[in-house]
């Protein structure tokens, strides 16, 4: 069931189920379960980039894509990093294709990696103003200089490589 | 974010550092690095790339050999074996063994260029 905006009651109106069901039912189940999307990717292998520009991780796998209703979204992502020596690393997450949320900074999230495997993550981030309809989020990364990886390896056989990439999004308002 | 447009090819079993290497090696003024994952390479030019570096661009990738590594990892081979050289009780180290470490270590922490 969908969100659809209060009725505002008229005094004295006879109120019917239909109007029950659609205003306080449907609604009441709207908000119990908002419209969400969590993605949790096994690669079956590292994502690599060398990339001195912000550049999609994964356009088609690592991307969460929901139908909102018009209200604001929840969106945050968390994953395992290394880098193929020492370098620095910035994460942002792109809206619907163009919109970057980190857009007057560097990015929302960057990290100092180095061989070593680091979970980093871009805490949840409140994004206002999308119209009622499909939107997408995407993680974005770059490197300042060396290779860097993002594991996510449920073939790898170490602990370290099996862990999902996970990016989530949901509507909050 | 500057624009750049994505080149993907279908390429499992990458070495991300090689190939970033080999790529690099073209001096494709347009080039902006490369991604991998999920068998696709994607290189990033910025748009209004020339047929000609397109076509380059997917030769490097398709006689790109995994096997081979890249400046980086021999250099990291070669510190390592380096050091497993030196692996022995300290009654045996010769001046020379300290004068080897002590050149790693400089080279680890940046102060000399790492030798390959």
């Amino acid at each position: 069931m969908g969100w659809t905006t209060p009725r505002t009651w008229v005094i004295g109106e006879l109120v019917t189920k239909t109007m029950l069901d659609t205003h306080l039912r449907d609604n009441l189940l709207a908000l119990k379960d908002p419209p969400s999307a969590q993605v949790m990717r096994d690669n079956a292998g590292a994502y690599t980039t060398t990339s001195t520009t912000l550049v999609p991780v994964d356009d088609v796998n690592l991307k969460a894509t929901l139908t909102t209703y018009g209200g604001d979204v929840l969106v945050w992502f968390a994953g395992t990093f290394s880098a193929a020596s020492g370098t620095n690393m910035v994460l942002d997450i792109r809206v619907d294709g163009t919109d970057r949320l980190g857009d007057g900074f560097d990015g929302l999230a960057a990290q100092s990696l180095g061989t070593s495997k680091t979970i980093v993550a871009i805490p949840p981030v409140i994004v206002p103003g999308l119209d009622a309809g499909e939107h997408s989020f995407e993680l974005l990364w770059r490197t300042t200089g060396a290779t860097i990886r993002l594991h996510a390896d449920t073939t790898s056989g170490t602990a370290l490589d099996n862990v999902p990439a996970i990016l989530a999004a949901r509507e909050v308002s | 974010m500057s624009e750049v447009i994505d080149l993907v090819l279908s390429r499992p079993g990458v070495n991300p550092e090689r190939l970033a290497e080999e790529l690099a090696g073209l001096g494709i003024a347009a080039y902006r690095g490369v991604s991998t994952g999920g068998g696709r390479v994607r290189v990033h030019v910025v748009p209004g790339l020339p047929e000609a570096d397109r076509a380059a661009i997917r030769a490097a990738v398709a006689r790109h050999d995994p096997a081979v590594p890249s400046r980086e990892q021999r250099a990291a081979a070669a510190r390592q074996a380096a050091l497993a050289a030196l692996r022995q009780p300290w009654p045996a180290w010769t001046d020379a063994d300290k004068d080897a470490f002590l050149r790693l270590l400089a080279a680890e922490w940046g102060l000399i260029p790492e030798e390959e």
